[in-house]
């Protein structure tokens, strides 16, 4: 498999075995009269190898940050406008490259003292900015969603925090207490990442529903940050269209 | 005589003499002067009819005297009956109706004798209509058929006249309604259509009538009186002259115009409705409401409606009440339960224990009893409660039954609260305190109320309590054993009196220990103990938690010898000075291998806090342990129907919110235990 060379970084290759992998799951799943330990057998054959990749990997990358050079050039060489599979295939390889350590999160919190769980989110929204760009029409007002509530998360865990240390709860009250977002833990804060399951929802998501929100399955099983965002969306996005940014503020 | 010497007797000759005896029956009937038949009379008829219908073919004359039959009774009634009826009205035409009637069936009696012979061979043999039915028939096509409207027009009249107040001739209609069930001869058809349905119809009308003046003059329960009383005699008028098929036909369509068209009207009326009436305690017109609607279809949903929201709102005002003043919120648990048995009264015996007002009650209380006053959970008040009931010195001076009863009461209103696992963590750590400082009063009251709960909540929600109890009974047994041990081995008496509660771990809060350098003689104390409980069980862990500790020390100062009762931390730190007079603040934390934290007291952490944090994560576990308990056995499954699951398994122990639970789920997937189904989205699988 590693027909790479030593020190190479070459995303087309990667890209070439990750769709392999994929592809190889996908087969043992629709071959017929399978058995159950086969089958669970192949795919922690194929997670394995994913493993090994994701390794490989990052033993060859030197910045993070690289990474959207890299997808950008790859994406520009893949014609994704025609085969939705293709396209759900590079999506999901876009999920692959942005996790570390075999995680299932696109996460960079590592230790249990760590309050900056931005850095993991606006590492996710990059990745949606460019893979989801012309494909979802609430691209830019889901971005945006995410990358607040991470501020508002960090916010009223700082406000936990010094309440705990003063031992008064001053009545910061209002909207984001309102919003579910006041008795948030440090562990679940810390747990604020987004998991692959949350990220191939987002694609699931963006394909079913409208600007309006038609389409949206309130009994559906949506990840929670969805279900956030369309409540967000009917809370303050649908009467300040013209000028978000300010009422946005007016949260805080 | 013998057969074949008979005469043959013609059918004119036959019928002349028949038609004697039907004249003379007429006579009678009409009240001329003419005697009674005479069996010889009455014989010769039959004989007649009798040879006339043996005689050998074409003189065989049955067909004839059948048709004979019933002309002689169209050729009356035509010539009699309807003359006389047809100039009467009212009340007349039904008497002179009734009086036709009973000759008529007189004169069907005496003919069909006379008869007799054709129903018995001719009739029966050609299956026609039996003599009887004819007769009758020919009254029912002439008279009935005619005159039905009539007469039914006129009955109603009585009936009106009857409902306002007047004297009418009760046997009369009943005799008169006789004849419309008769007339069926076994068919209720001309009763239930001549009749039945104009009366219906009418009836319907008048009460309709009534009904929209009463409900704009009279207050609520004016009117419940009035509707109960029309209900009652229309009742009794159907017992005493109407069939008795017409009652719940009569009383329902009473109910109709007289509640059910105008019970939002009436239920709302606004000094006098139903919220008025519960208001002021209006137990008797309460239950008379109840009596009316539970008559009506459907009728009793907005009675229901009205309690729920009633004590909804007094609940409601309680919590508010609470909340304003600081003091009542002790009281407020109190307030609740009087509350309860006030209206668990109401639902007992105004509305007679309908299932329907105990889910009123029950949704009514399930609103405020969650909504926590001040600050506070119910849970946390209700677990105050008990304590307050139970600790040594309460606020409550009761008699045990009556403490028997609050703790049965208190109970009952857990029911109500979603948040049972809060109420259990806050109640176990006020039974920690009660057990482990000797406050509680009285052990079977502790007992009691366990045995209460456990039965309500199951014993997985006991367990641990059940536990410390236990623990406290076995270690006093424990301690007269240990005592028992020192006096058998006074060579390994400390010389201070030690009192040890061994508790098992579990079922405990969890107590902070630290590594506090003991005194000596307090060393010496554990060791003999420990000593002790080894030669009682192998491979158990000691752990010792001095911070619930308390010592008696005896200080001998200057002036005289004091007891200090103090904590096993602060004897420590005494005890230090009878080697040296003077130690700096760094030297005894040193020498009790404490921190500040434990030294300098600081303000208790806000317990209540911390038990919900708690409670909350409890919660996580059980949410997760409980999907893939599901999932386990259903390997797959919606959504949906995961989460009603789920909700369902938590319920008795509290309210899950569907967004903890879809958190819960997306942390399974993201931890293998779970993927969803390739195909559906919508769709979980279960990852063995």
């Amino acid at each position: 498999m590693d027909s790479l060379g030593p020190n190479r970084f070459d995303i087309f290759e990667i890209y070439r075995q990750f769709c392999e992998l994929r592809r190889g799951d996908t087969y043992v799943c629709g071959e017929e009269g399978y058995r159950q330990d086969e089958e669970s057998q192949r795919a922690k054959y194929s997670r394995d190898r994913l493993n090994q990749l994701l390794k490989m990997v990052e033993s060859r990358m030197h910045t993070r940050t690289a990474i959207f050079d890299e997808l950008h050039k790859l994406m520009i060489q893949l014609d994704l406008t025609v085969d939705f599979s293709e396209f759900s295939c590079f999506y999901d390889f876009v999920f692959f490259m942005c996790r570390e350590n075999g995680q299932k999160n696109i996460s960079k919190l590592s230790h249990a003292n760590s309050l900056d769980a931005n850095a993991s989110i606006s590492r996710a929204v990059a990745a949606w900015r460019l893979v989801l760009a012309g494909r979802f029409r609430l691209l830019d007002k889901w971005c945006n969603f995410v990358e607040l509530k991470a501020i508002l998360l960090q916010f009223s865990f700082w406000l936990k925090y010094s309440c705990l240390i003063s031992g008064t709860y001053f009545d910061m009250g209002m909207e984001i207490w309102h919003y579910g977002y006041g008795d948030m833990a440090l562990q679940e804060y810390q747990r604020h990442n987004i998991s692959e399951d949350t990220w191939q929802q987002v694609l699931a998501f963006s394909r079913c529903v409208h600007e309006n929100l038609e389409g949206y399955d309130p009994e559906g099983a949506w990840p929670v940050l969805i279900d956030d965002f369309v409540e967000h969306m009917y809370r303050f996005a649908f009467y300040t269209l013209h000028d978000r940014k300010e009422n946005l503020m007016a949260i805080f | 005589m013998t057969m074949s010497e008979r005469k043959t007797i013609d059918l004119e000759q036959g019928w002349e003499f028949m038609q004697k005896g039907v004249t003379k029956l007429k006579n009678i009937l009409e009240g001329l002067p003419e005697p009674q038949f005479s069996s010889e009379d009455y014989m010769m008829l039959y004989t007649t009819i009798y040879n006339m219908c043996t005689q050998k073919p074409p003189h065989d004359y049955s067909q004839q005297l059948y048709d004979k039959y019933r002309e002689s009774f169209e050729e009356y009634i035509t010539s009699t009956v309807l003359p006389s009826l047809r100039e009467k009205h009212d009340e007349f035409i039904l008497r002179e109706l009734v009086k036709r009637w009973a000759n008529h069936k007189v004169m069907v009696r005496w003919l069909s004798r006379f008869f007799y012979y054709l129903d018995r061979y001719f009739i029966a043999r050609r299956s026609l209509p039996p003599l009887n039915e004819v007769g009758l028939t020919c009254f029912r096509e002439l008279v009935y058929q005619e005159l039905n409207a009539k007469v039914r027009d006129a009955v109603i009249s009585l009936i009106d006249q009857e409902r306002e107040g007047e004297q009418i001739d009760r046997a009369l209609l009943k005799n008169v309604l006789d004849i419309f069930v008769e007339i069926g001869m076994g068919q209720m058809d001309y009763y239930e259509n001549d009749f039945e349905a104009a009366m219906l119809k009418a009836t319907a009308a008048y009460y309709s009538r009534k009904a929209s003046n009463w409900i704009l003059d009279d207050s609520c329960p004016d009117y419940m009186l009035k509707a109960e009383e029309c209900l009652k005699r229309e009742k009794d008028r159907v017992s005493h002259y109407m069939h008795s098929s017409s009652e719940p036909k009569l009383l329902e369509k009473v109910q109709h115009e007289l509640l059910a068209v105008c019970a939002t009207r009436l239920l709302d009326k606004e000094h006098s409705g139903c919220h008025a009436l519960l208001r002021d305690d209006k137990v008797e017109d309460l239950s008379r409401m109840f009596r009316l609607f539970s008559k009506i279809p459907r009728g009793l949903e907005p009675v229901s409606s009205i309690f729920k929201q009633h004590v909804t709102a007094e609940g409601t005002a309680l919590v508010k009440h609470a909340e304003d003043a600081a003091s009542s919120k002790k009281v407020f648990v109190r307030k609740v339960i009087e509350l309860h048995d006030k209206y668990l009264a109401y639902v007992n015996d105004c509305f007679q224990n309908h299932t329907l007002f105990h889910k009123a009650l029950k949704e009514a209380f399930e609103v405020f009893c969650n909504k926590g006053v001040a600050g506070s959970p119910s849970a946390e008040l209700l677990a105050t409660f008990c304590d307050n009931i139970l600790k040594k010195g309460g606020n409550e001076k009761l008699s045990d039954e009556a403490i028997e009863e609050m703790l049965e009461k208190v109970v009952k209103l857990l029911a109500y609260i979603s948040d049972k696992d809060l109420f259990a963590e806050f109640y176990r750590k006020k039974l920690a305190r009660r057990l482990l400082f000797d406050k509680s009063a009285n052990d079977d009251h502790e007992r009691s109320i366990l045995t209460k709960l456990k039965q309500q909540c199951g014993g997985q929600f006991t367990s641990k309590m059940e536990g410390m109890v236990t623990d406290l009974t076995l270690a006093r047994e424990n301690q007269t054993n240990f005592e028992e041990y020192l006096s058998n081995n006074p060579n390994v008496n400390p010389g201070i009196d030690l009192t040890v509660t061994v508790l098992t771990t579990g079922f405990w809060p969890s107590y902070k220990s630290f590594d506090l350098n003991l005194p000596a003689e307090m060393v010496k104390c554990v060791e003999v103990f420990r000593d002790f409980y080894q030669t009682k069980t192998k491979h158990r862990k000691l752990t010792w938690i001095y911070s619930l500790g308390t010592c008696n020390l005896l200080g001998k100062f200057e002036p005289k010898t004091m007891e200090l009762i103090v904590t096993t931390y602060q004897a420590s730190a005494l005890l230090l000075f009878n080697s040296l007079d003077r130690l700096s603040y760094s030297e005894i934390m040193t020498q009790l291998n404490l921190t500040d934290d434990d030294v300098i007291p600081l303000p208790p952490v806000d317990e209540k806090k911390k038990v919900i944090e708690d409670v909350d994560k409890d919660r996580r576990y059980a949410i997760d342990a409980s999907i893939v308990r599901i999932m386990k056995s259903r390997k797959v499954l919606g959504h949906q129907q995961l989460v009603m699951e789920c909700v369902e398994q938590l319920g008795r122990m509290f309210k899950p919110d569907f967004k903890a639970i879809k958190k819960r789920i997306e942390d399974l997937i993201t931890r293998d235990y779970l993927e969803r189904d390739k195909e559906n989205p919508n769709v979980f699988r279960y990852l063995a």
